[in-house]
């Protein structure tokens, strides 16, 4: 993303270790005003801990830290114009709702009808304006993460940070929060930076995920550039999910490179991402849901498709598609393919032995190596 | 009655904890040659006990106590395996009372004759049935001579407001009402409530100039100059003047207390022949006298005499010359609701 | 054999079986019964008989002693003794409280070492510990050696057996009682809320007075009563500490079964004593239940 002016917040070569543990390995980030960005990984990638010295609970080992173009790397969490809804809401017990959402603005010596304003106004935005004078602990805990987030907007931060917000949540509850955050966020245009591990949240709400793993950023991009073209096996293989593929290059012909796919056939796929130059083993990643399996019965590959060859060992009933594993021939991994319900049914038991998994030449997405640690 | 003299501060927490080991011991332990021996602290000879197992065999466990009462009490809460304490003469009516000592066998101490005749028969104990004199002393005014220019000569002397904080008064009923009533000249079985409330104003009114009640720690507050002047035991004061020459012992005018410790056979004792060894060995003569010359008390064992220092038989303080013993009474042996009296108005005393 | 009592202990710890859980809490329920039930109904029963001769018992029931208890005499003794607890409270409060929150926020990897020195004097004979505040506190003591030694003062201080002497005994015995239960109170307090109140623009100090000290009064309510509750019986310090204006219920009590020889007199006094105690454990519980309860 190209910024017209200076970035809201941005990140400058994070470093951090806890007891001899590397857990940033040079963290650099931009995130734009009124931008929704998600950083996404497995736990203990890093990626709370960027959000932990993003609102200055931790200070960095190294690197810098600019909010509106001014260094804060060293300023306290108490001066610094970020808020943060926590993973477990840290909802105050000893105080009632409305006293919870007023805290912030309380410091600020604001009037008491200002603040008044302010925090019904809030929880308006929540939508819990009627339950101010509850205490926290007769709130459910959708309740109590709808206030944590009045409590965290009450001040009107340019930048929101939400750490695994709705991780407590029940499956339901959590699509309703999404969409709702995502709809405060727009209503507002404040920046927020999102932390989960959960894909799926990060896809549906994000203008840009930043995909952790191992203390570094693997990918920074928006969701359908990030799904379509991941550019390491980890992304891949973590959104959504994705057959990796081991492959050997054999030559660079003009746009393409000639490669010999594992368990399967030479062929010539584009160059993309500015990786054409790549050497000797790479990976790609194809998508099972660009998979079709059907039953081998010797046919040749139509023109651009290819087939690994191979028996099926399993299919798993997932509601409105089936997964259908293939275990291939020469290959150590399975071959994993998403079908419709009809694509499968018509398959009908003619797959009960030799199969054939079927994609597309321009389905496979050629990956970047992973760095090697230096 | 001495308290505890001298800096051996950490004895009761001695005591304290040999208590269980004491009980432990006893506990079947019926043929074992053994005395347990209860006794106030510092009021015996370093080596008498020692001496006593070298010839005879007989292990003796000593255990000390700083209060009377505190012995009293543990008596009476029922067996703690003692089988020979020493008791005041005024505690021993009580403690027949409670059943909770033995008359000597008749014959059973060879060496009873050396017990001085005047000793005798006495009024807490016709014929001696309960009791064998052990050392005997004299209730006074401990003072530091640094700090009391004036040798104090009256009781009125423990009231004086110019020694505000540095007075210290036994912690006991018997010589604090008793020499109260002496002061406002009542006879000693005065069973009137009028000389009562007297006795009770007049101590109340020396609580503000009082440092503390002690009959424990008061001869150390006399060394170190946390007091001045203490109402005190003759044998403890003197015994501590021997190492600190500045402080002295006095018999106010007005009169006092002598009094009379005994070793008393504890009932329930399994022990009773090697106690009864033990204590005919404490009043032959030589030993007796061991016992007076190191704790500086009166010995009340005619036997004893020969073998007594020259300076402790010369000592007035020790043995009062005979205007001095005019002076000089027994506790009363009251009426229990009497004694009960003089308890509760000492309680009163103690709470106002 | 050895099988069926392999199969009997698995029954007795498996956690379901009430039955199994009966003879688990049988041997502490003969002990609580024998050694403190036991003890306190004779204690009632003393507390009800009249004093006979030489301190002996009669066994005819009165409620004279309890009369007795709430005489005008003994006013001025409950006043002290609750004025020298509450000091005693407010002061371990005033000392623990810093500690309690140094152990929980900063002493780290030392927090257990710290946590076992404060426990020594519980593992201490309290005589021992008792003597050991004379020699400090005397007119040749440590403290006076120190004071006039350095020249700081000029004749040595009398601090020895007056109310200063008592209250610092029983803060020095009695600290323990009100740093754990903050030290747990504190360190129950999840970081978060703490962060929470910075990140919402709250510094150090107002934290510490919106959120850490607000949360923590469950522990210094239950210090407070640990610590005023047991001083209420304490006798050891006033007595060797004290002077003779130091006297404490503790004192008053101890003198009835001693001194005096009026056990049942003495056996009223405690069971007062015991009563006002349960109650200030009542509400102890209450709030440890409260406090379970957020």
């Amino acid at each position: 993303m190209i910024f017209p002016v200076e970035p809201l917040l941005d990140l400058q070569g994070l470093e951090k270790s806890f007891g001899g543990t590397r857990v940033l390995k040079g963290i650099s980030l931009s995130v734009g005003q009124g931008e929704f960005l998600t950083l996404l990984g497995p736990s203990g990638c890093g990626k709370t801990t960027t959000l932990r010295i993003i609102a200055g609970f931790e200070t960095a080992d190294q690197g810098r830290v600019f909010l509106s173009g001014k260094d804060i790397t060293q300023v306290p969490p108490y001066r610094r114009d970020i808020h943060t809804v926590f993973q477990h809401y840290a909802l105050f017990p000893h105080y009632n709702v409305f006293d919870n959402v007023a805290f912030g603005l309380r410091l600020r010596k604001m009037n008491e009808g200002e603040i008044r304003d302010r925090v019904l106004s809030s929880l308006d935005l929540v939508r819990l304006r009627e339950l101010e004078g509850r205490r926290p602990g007769q709130l459910s805990g959708g309740q109590m993460q709808r206030v944590a987030l009045a409590r965290a907007l009450a001040g009107r931060p340019p930048l929101l940070l939400l750490d695994e917000p709705l991780g407590a949540l029940d499956l339901k509850l959590r699509k309703e929060m999404q969409l709702e955050l995502k709809h405060i966020q727009r209503r507002l245009g404040i920046s927020f930076i999102y932390v989960t591990h959960d894909q799926e949240e990060a896809m549906t709400m994000s203008d840009r995920v930043a995909v952790f793993n191992a203390g570094r950023i693997e990918q920074l991009g928006a969701p359908q550039d990030i799904y379509e073209n991941p550019e390491t096996a980890f992304v891949a293989d973590f959104i959504g999910a994705a057959n990796i593929l081991s492959a050997e290059v054999l030559s660079s012909v003009g746009d393409f490179l000639k490669i010999k796919i594992e368990g399967s056939v030479e062929t010539e796929v584009p160059k993309q991402n500015g990786w054409g130059g790549a050497q000797g083993a790479v990976q790609l990643a194809l998508r099972p849901e660009r998979v079709v399996v059907s039953a081998d019965r010797g046919q040749a590959p139509e023109s651009g498709w290819l087939h690994i060859k191979g028996a099926l060992a399993e299919t798993v009933y997932l509601g409105n598609s089936r997964q259908v594993i293939l275990r291939a021939t020469g290959r150590e991994k399975n071959i994993v393919s998403s079908m419709s319900a009809e694509a499968f049914a018509s398959l009908g038991a003619e797959v009960s032995g030799a199969a054939l998994a079927k994609f597309r030449i321009k389905d496979l997405v050629l990956l970047k190596n992973p760095e090697k640690e230096a | 009655m001495p308290g505890m003299t001298r800096r051996d501060f950490l004895k009761i927490a001695v005591l304290a904890g040999t208590a269980p080991t004491l009980l432990a011991s006893c506990a079947g332990s019926d043929d074992k040659r053994e005395v347990n021996f209860f006794n106030w602290s510092t009021y015996i000879a370093k080596d008498t006990l020692p001496k006593f197992s070298l010839e005879t065999g007989i292990v003796v466990n000593y255990s000390v106590f700083s209060d009377e009462e505190d012995m009293f009490a543990k008596l009476r809460s029922g067996a703690m395996g003692y089988d020979l304490t020493v008791a005041t003469d005024y505690m021993i009516p009580r403690m027949k009372a409670l059943n909770l000592i033995d008359p000597y066998p008749t014959g059973a101490l060879k060496n009873i004759g050396n017990i001085d005749s005047k000793f005798r028969d006495t009024p807490y104990d016709p014929q001696n049935a309960y009791t064998v004199p052990y050392l005997w002393g004299t209730t006074g005014i401990g003072y530091n001579k640094k700090h009391v220019s004036k040798r104090p000569d009256s009781w009125w002397d423990l009231w004086d407001p110019k020694y505000k904080g540095k007075i210290s008064m036994l912690d006991n009923a018997r010589d604090c009402v008793g020499i109260a009533l002496l002061m406002k000249g009542y006879p000693q079985n005065t069973d009137s409530d009028a000389a009562f409330q007297a006795v009770e104003k007049l101590l109340i009114s020396q609580k503000p100039l009082l440092k503390q009640y002690s009959s424990a720690t008061y001869v150390d507050s006399l060394i170190n100059g946390e007091v001045d002047l203490a109402m005190a035991w003759s044998g403890d004061v003197i015994q501590a003047a021997k190492e600190n020459p500045e402080l002295d012992y006095v018999i106010p005018k007005e009169g006092s207390y002598m009094w009379v410790d005994n070793m008393c056979l504890v009932k329930g004792s399994r022990h009773r022949a090697d106690t009864l060894r033990l204590v005919d060995y404490l009043i032959e003569g030589k030993v007796a006298a061991d016992i007076a010359n190191f704790v500086r008390y009166g010995s009340p064992n005619a036997a004893a005499k020969p073998y007594l220092d020259k300076t402790l038989l010369d000592d007035p303080r020790v043995f009062p010359p005979p205007s001095v013993q005019k002076r000089l009474q027994f506790y009363s042996i009251l009426p229990p609701d009497l004694a009960q009296t003089w308890i509760n108005t000492w309680s009163d005393v103690k709470a106002a | 054999m050895p099988h069926k009592i392999k199969k009997f202990l698995a029954w007795l710890f498996s956690g379901k079986s009430e039955k199994a859980s009966h003879i688990l809490i049988l041997p502490a329920s003969f002990w609580l019964a024998f050694f403190l039930v036991v003890p306190i109904m004779l204690l009632l029963v003393l507390s009800l008989a009249q004093l006979g001769p030489y301190g002996t018992i009669i066994w005819h029931p009165t409620l004279e002693n309890f009369r007795r208890v709430f005489t005008p005499l003994y006013v001025p003794i409950v006043a002290r003794t609750v004025a020298y607890c509450g000091a005693t409270a407010v002061l371990c409060l005033l000392l623990g409280y810093p500690t309690a929150y140094f152990l929980s926020f900063y002493a780290g990897e030392w927090r257990d070492t710290f946590l076992i020195l404060l426990m020594i004097p519980f593992w201490t004979s309290a005589l021992v510990s008792i003597y050991s505040w004379i020699i400090i506190l005397g007119r040749d003591g440590l403290m006076n050696s120190v004071l006039v030694g350095s020249g700081a003062l000029g004749k040595p201080l009398d601090v020895l057996n007056t109310p200063f002497s008592v209250i610092l005994g029983l803060v020095y015995f009695y600290l323990p009682f009100m740093i754990l239960p903050l030290y747990s109170s504190l360190e129950k307090i999840p970081k978060q809320y703490i962060e929470a109140s910075y990140d919402l623009g709250a510094g150090a100090f107002q934290t510490f007075l919106k959120v850490t000290l607000p949360l923590s009064l469950p522990g210094v309510f239950a210090g407070f009563i640990l610590t005023f509750v047991p001083c209420l019986g304490d006798f050891l310090t006033a007595e060797f500490l004290g002077g003779p204006r130091t006297y404490l219920i503790g004192n008053l009590i101890e003198n009835q079964f001693l001194m005096a020889q009026d056990w049942p007199f003495g056996a009223a006094l405690t069971a007062v004593l015991l009563c006002a105690m349960l109650i200030g454990l009542y509400y102890y519980q209450k709030l440890e239940a409260a406090e379970l309860a957020a």
